[in-house]
């Protein structure tokens, strides 16, 4: 089986920390962004199956990478929300940008992996 | 016809007979088995186990014989009691004495009586083994032995009650004991919980001298008070065999200095110097039951200081041997005070005696202490034992065997028993005001409800109150808060029931609930822990305890996410928890200096910002306050505001100081 690739954009350099560690353990190769413009790059040179996307970063913000995506029309790109918006606007106006979950923040990190085995598992990955 | 004498004895003999409890039993196999053998072995139509009562004989078993009772006047065994040896008529009809006997006229037709009698446990004669033949006959040495055999047999019958009977008996007994000990120490300890604590709380505030003595008093009597019960109960738990042993790691000397530290106001304000010895040879770090060692030599220490009018008491421990793995420590507390006689020292440890009973009138106390002490060093596998001279003073001793604890090895964590062995000095003398940690009382007793509201204030909280476990749930889902004591007992759902719910109701988030209850029997924490709660504190609550607990979990991390992070992330990188906290320790100075500065350029969205990250980082040790400092800070960022920031700010920086240094311990643990 092949390598999954992830990319994670979070300017949260913990967080970031944590949540490479535990997709690590489930087999993926996870690239670290810390803002958008970082993020970016790095999906389209690493082509990873899955973002997990902050919303509130500094540079470009999460709804500016979804916007720049969407522009570009990524294949097979599986994206992750993490916001602590609990606002229902923000997570309709992120999925209409073509994120496909939103987390809400603060979350459990073996939530967000059991979410990810989850898709792999429903071969959404 | 003579009716039967009636024996000297009478009166005790009757006593001693209705003692037996036996007359107009049922009949029982016990008692026939042996009139069966004794009719197939003489041969005889008739065979008898007969009790003499006041005015009948009554037949505890009978073979060939319809009636169960006959009149005594008329009876043939009336005669038989009176003396201690077999009573044999070998021709009632040549008797003068049963001749014209209804029994030998009429039915059963009698010619033939032997008996033996049989004694009740005080040698009163209270019946006989006999046999009875309708013509005359002799018995051959053989049969007078036999005879004998079996009213030994039918005597030990009589005075043996049923066994297993006596033991279900006993068993339910003590069960109904210490369910009604249980009980009642529930119904002791309530009133005393509001007595001792208030009374604490009373004598912190102005009093005068004469005020002053009478609280002091009070306070003394509410735990001298609740020292009976505690030592009542231990009894009871010992005697119904549910004392059971922790098997912990422990450093000895901390457990003696604990015990020592607590008595030695005692000793000063009597003047007597009390001071403790441990040879250097005696492993310190051991593993058992250092609570219950605690309680053994705090009860020899407290004694010799109640004994002793001057002088010194001495703690010993010596090392009397030891293996690779195990050590037997010697403990010994000498004092120079009254001393004991010979006679009196072997009585100490038996149950409710003190030395006599002089000794309970001067110097109080249940008389349970040493009991309970040489049941908990038996229970340890020790020996305890004294040696006194009256006037010289005594010395009491225990010797256990105690485990060593395995050389640590490098690198791996060391166990910190230094918080637990010093919880007697360590709550805070200048409280600290607890913002944001909200906690939630249940207890339906208003009482019990003001006395932990007023140590929840001098140790800084607040907290609300409910009445009970409806309430208590209702609240906890309208509220978030942090911890709630849960009373046990309440009406309408109790505590139990209450925090079941609780855990079904609540997501993401563990509210802490401790258990207070004054049920300290066995299997209550237990009982306690399976319904979802995390701690127990046993009523009365006393304020070091209770501070303990808060410190516990009033921290400004939940270690819990530590644990959880370990647990996801697998063992194969040891270093990832330490990187973590590494990483968050490395950026949030940084962070927090942006903060400020973004606050001194009054740079509205970058203030918004660096909160956010922070409460973000910090979310991943649910840093409860530093959270609710950065939302704080985050809502209310405004350009006209921005002062009130800056003294967030300032709280932001204090709180991180303790985040960090919870963040620390935890890495030099992990």
């Amino acid at each position: 089986m092949e390598t999954k690739k992830a990319v994670l954009c979070d300017d949260d350099k913990t967080t970031a920390l944590i949540i490479r560690r535990l997709l690590a353990k489930i087999g993926f190769s996870v690239f670290i962004a810390g803002n958008g413009e970082e993020g970016l790059a790095l999906i389209h040179a690493e082509k990873p199956q899955l973002l997990i996307l902050d919303l509130d970063m500094p540079v470009k913000n999460g709804i500016a990478v979804l916007e720049d995506l969407q522009s570009k029309s990524v294949a097979d790109l599986y994206t992750i929300i993490l916001s602590s918006h609990e606002d229902q606007k923000v997570h309709d106006q992120v999925q209409a940008l073509g994120a496909k979950e939103v987390v809400v923040k603060p979350f459990t990190p073996a939530a967000l992996v059991k979410k990810v085995k989850g898709l792999i598992k429903e071969g959404k990955i | 016809m003579i009716p039967p004498p009636i024996p000297p004895n009478e009166t005790q003999r009757l006593a001693s007979l209705r003692d037996l409890k036996i007359l107009d039993t049922p009949t029982e196999e016990r008692f026939d088995r042996i009139t069966r053998i004794a009719q197939y072995i003489f041969k005889v139509p008739i065979t008898l186990v007969s009790l003499i009562d006041a005015n009948r004989q009554w037949f505890k078993s009978r073979q060939g014989l319809s009636v169960a009772e006959t009149p005594r006047d008329i009876s043939i065994c009336g005669h038989a009691i009176l003396g201690s040896g077999l009573f044999v008529v070998e021709d009632a009809a040549k008797d003068p004495r049963f001749a014209d006997n209804p029994l030998i006229v009429g039915d059963p037709k009698i010619r033939f009586y032997a008996a033996r009698p049989l004694s009740a446990p005080d040698g009163s004669k209270v019946g006989t083994l006999c046999l009875i033949d309708r013509r005359p006959r002799q018995l051959t040495p053989e049969e007078v032995q036999v005879l004998k055999d079996l009213g030994v047999m039918a005597e030990n019958e009589l005075n043996n009650i049923d066994l297993a009977e006596s033991h279900n008996a006993a068993l339910e007994l003590a069960r109904v004991k210490s369910e009604f000990l249980a009980n009642m120490s529930h119904e002791i300890r309530t009133p005393l919980n509001a007595i001792i604590p208030l009374t604490r709380l009373l004598m912190d505030t102005k009093l005068d001298d004469q005020q002053n003595e009478l609280v002091q008093t009070i306070g003394r009597s509410g735990e001298a008070l609740l020292t009976i019960i505690n030592d009542v109960l231990d009894f009871s738990k010992i005697e119904a065999g549910k004392m059971s042993l922790e098997t912990t790691d422990f450093d000895i000397r901390e457990t003696i200095e604990g015990a020592v530290e607590l008595l030695n106001l005692r000793a000063q304000n009597k003047g007597i110097s009390l001071a403790s010895f441990i040879a250097t040879n005696v492993p310190p770090d051991l593993r058992g039951d250092p609570g219950r060692i605690r309680q053994v030599l705090i009860n020899f220490v407290s004694n010799a200081v109640k004994f002793t009018a001057k002088g010194e008491v001495r703690v010993q421990v010596a090392k009397e041997r030891e293996t690779d793995n195990r050590a037997v420590l010697r403990f010994s507390v000498s004092d120079t005070g009254i001393g004991m006689s010979p006679e009196a020292q072997r009585r100490l440890f038996q149950p409710f005696t003190q030395a006599d009973s002089s000794t309970t009138r001067k110097y109080g106390g249940t008389g349970l202490g040493l009991t309970i002490c040489k049941k908990l060093v038996e229970l340890m596998g020790g020996d305890i034992g004294c040696e006194s001279e009256a006037g010289k003073g005594s010395t009491f001793w225990f010797k256990v065997p105690l485990e060593k604890q395995p050389p640590v090895k490098m690198g791996t964590k060391q166990k910190d028993t230094s918080a637990k062995s010093s919880n007697l000095a360590r709550f805070p003398p200048h409280p600290v005001k607890r913002k944001n940690f909200r906690i939630l009382i249940a207890e339906d007793n208003t009482t019990n409800q003001q006395v932990i509201l007023l140590l929840l204030k001098k140790l800084g909280y607040t907290a609300d109150t409910v009445r009970d476990g409806e309430e208590a749930v209702d609240a906890v889902t309208r509220y978030p808060y942090d911890l709630v004591f849960m009373d046990c007992q309440m009406p309408e759902m109790d505590g139990y029931t209450a925090t079941s719910e609780i855990r079904r109701l609540e997501a993401a988030k563990h509210t802490a609930i401790i258990a207070m209850t004054a049920n300290v029997m066995e299997g209550e924490r237990e009982k306690c822990l399976a319904a979802g709660m995390d701690d127990y504190l046993a009523k009365p609550i006393v304020l070091e305890k209770l501070a303990d607990t808060l410190a516990q979990w009033d921290s400004p991390i939940d270690p819990s996410t530590l644990t959880h992070l370990r647990e996801e992330a697998g063992d194969d990188d040891i270093n990832f928890i330490r990187e973590v906290i590494g990483q968050y320790l490395q950026d949030t100075p940084s962070h927090i200096r942006d903060l400020r500065k973004a606050v001194e350029s009054q740079d509205v969205n970058a203030v918004k910002k660096e909160a956010h990250l922070l409460k973000g980082s910090s979310a991943n040790f649910r840093a409860k306050r530093l959270q609710e400092i950065c939302v704080q800070i985050e809502t209310s960022a405004k350009p006209e505001a921005l002062v009130d920031i800056e003294k967030l700010v300032g709280e932001l920086e204090q709180e991180f100081e303790q985040v960090r240094l919870a963040l620390e311990a935890a890495q030099r643990n992990d």
